[in-house]
């Protein structure tokens, strides 16, 4: 199962340091989530539009990606315009929609496709391997990333399973509608998803301990922060700077 | 059930983020190297699971259950679902890295009551395992649907509509998770009853 899609890919942004990435992205995204300045959030957007164009990401896909974004926004931009008061724009039978009602659900959606934006270019460009490495650099607990490891690692095992017991079902002649036949049968079929989890932890757990874990991972590999990182981290703290004073 | 990046203030970001971070580390300090490797992977179920969509007239509702999660899991089940809900917002762009919080909070700690709550009816022999299972799933639902709906007020006044369409959507998922939850639970009593007294 691929998950992590943006990944792959040459460009400068996908060859940064991780930790650079997270410098950039955290206080990029509070600050975006938190103004409700529209020229800050409007400037953010253009960020974002750029760093996804740098990656080279522009894509069908991602489309896709920022249309779920924007799915979410429906219920925003159905209650909001009615709840705020002010200068009425259009009527819905007893129900005005206000001019003011409907720059609230604009900002927040263009802080979401803002955001969306980062984190398919920031973080979306590492592999969540490095990711969670990254973390550990961000104080984050040893304990917690090797979780996140193992459940990073074992979503392909799980979503395998997953995938053969619904072929299995199918070719049983299973199709789901809405009756409490569909939902009998998808119950056992979470129950047992539940439990080949919690077997195959025991088997992999007994794996590790022949091999001598002891509660994390030795890491091979070390992060190299190199002049493009620190351009890199320069430049996004410039901007950070830049957008606050908009 | 997650609340997107922009629309929350401050004070409920953090807010959030500091009781979930107070839960995550309470499951840290209860969990030892074996339920380290379940707890992941109970999360990968949980992960995985959320792709299954129960059809529901001419829409469908994708699963929650975070109750299960709450009685497979314990205290764990903070971890198990923060970390779940940081690699759809990483991955997917569900939810969001700043709501991250709110919305680990929102999910786990009905899972967390639930554990509370239900876990001691499963070693009673006289209460079915399908009532327990049942409340357990739709208190859990009912339960984060009201804190989402609750964490969205506080964005303001304005939002009050918005947090009661959220509520009511979730109302069906209320009954599905109730009795998906019901009906496992009833089926890994039968198949793997270790798992629930471990």
């Amino acid at each position: 199962m691929q998950l992590e899609v943006f990944s792959n890919g040459t460009s400068l942004l996908h060859s940064l340091d991780p930790r650079a990435k997270l410098l950039a992205y955290l206080p990029l995204i509070m600050l975006t989530a938190l103004s409700s300045n529209i020229h800050q959030v409007s400037a953010s957007l253009a960020v974002g539009i750029i760093l996804t164009g740098i990656a080279r990401l522009y894509s069908r896909l991602l489309v896709q990606r920022i249309a779920v974004v924007n799915a979410f926004m429906i219920f925003l931009w159905i209650t909001l315009p009615f709840s705020i008061s002010g200068d009425p724009l259009w009527h819905v039978g007893p129900l005005t929609a206000s001019r003011q009602g409907t720059m609230l659900p604009f900002l927040i959606t263009l802080k979401a496709n803002a955001i969306a934006l980062y984190t398919i270019s920031l973080p979306g460009t590492s592999t969540i391997m490095s990711l969670s490495h990254a973390m550990l650099h961000l104080r984050i607990p040893g304990k917690l990333v090797t979780v996140f490891y193992f459940f990073y690692r074992y979503i392909g095992v799980i979503a395998n399973e997953y995938s053969k017991m619904l072929r299995m079902l199918h070719a049983r002649g299973f199709r789901s509608k809405t009756s409490l036949h569909t939902i009998r049968v998808y119950a056992f079929f979470t129950g047992m998803l539940f439990i080949k989890s919690h077997e195959r932890s025991e088997k992999a757990y007994n794996a590790l301990l022949m091999k001598g874990f002891s509660g994390k991972f030795p890491l091979l590999a070390h992060f190299n922060f190199r002049r493009q990182d620190l351009i890199f981290a320069c430049l996004t703290g410039c901007l950070f700077l830049i957008i606050i004073l908009l | 059930m997650h609340i997107s990046e922009g629309i929350l203030p401050l004070t409920t970001l953090a807010g959030g983020y500091a009781a979930s971070a107070f839960g995550v580390a309470m499951g840290l300090r209860t969990i030892e190297d074996r339920q380290m490797v379940r707890t992941a992977m109970l999360s990968s179920a949980f992960f995985v699971t959320s792709f299954i969509h129960i059809p529901l007239g001419p829409t469908n509702i994708h699963l929650v259950l975070n109750g299960l999660v709450g009685l497979l899991a314990g205290w764990a089940c903070f971890i198990a679902i923060g970390i779940a809900l940081l690699l759809q917002a990483l991955l997917f762009q569900f939810g969001g890295i700043t709501t991250l919080g709110v919305n680990t909070l929102n999910m786990a700690l009905p899972a967390l009551a639930c554990y509370l709550i239900f876990s001691p009816f499963l070693s009673i022999k006289k209460i079915p395992v399908f009532l327990t299972g049942f409340l357990c799933g739709s208190v859990s639902v009912f339960l984060s649907a009201l804190f989402l709906s609750l964490s969205l007020v506080t964005a303001g006044e304005s939002f009050i509509p918005a947090a009661k369409l959220v509520f009511a959507t979730n109302i069906p998922l209320m009954f599905v998770d109730g009795l998906i939850t019901a009906l496992a639970l009833q089926f890994i009593e039968k198949v793997k009853p270790e798992m629930l007294t471990s």
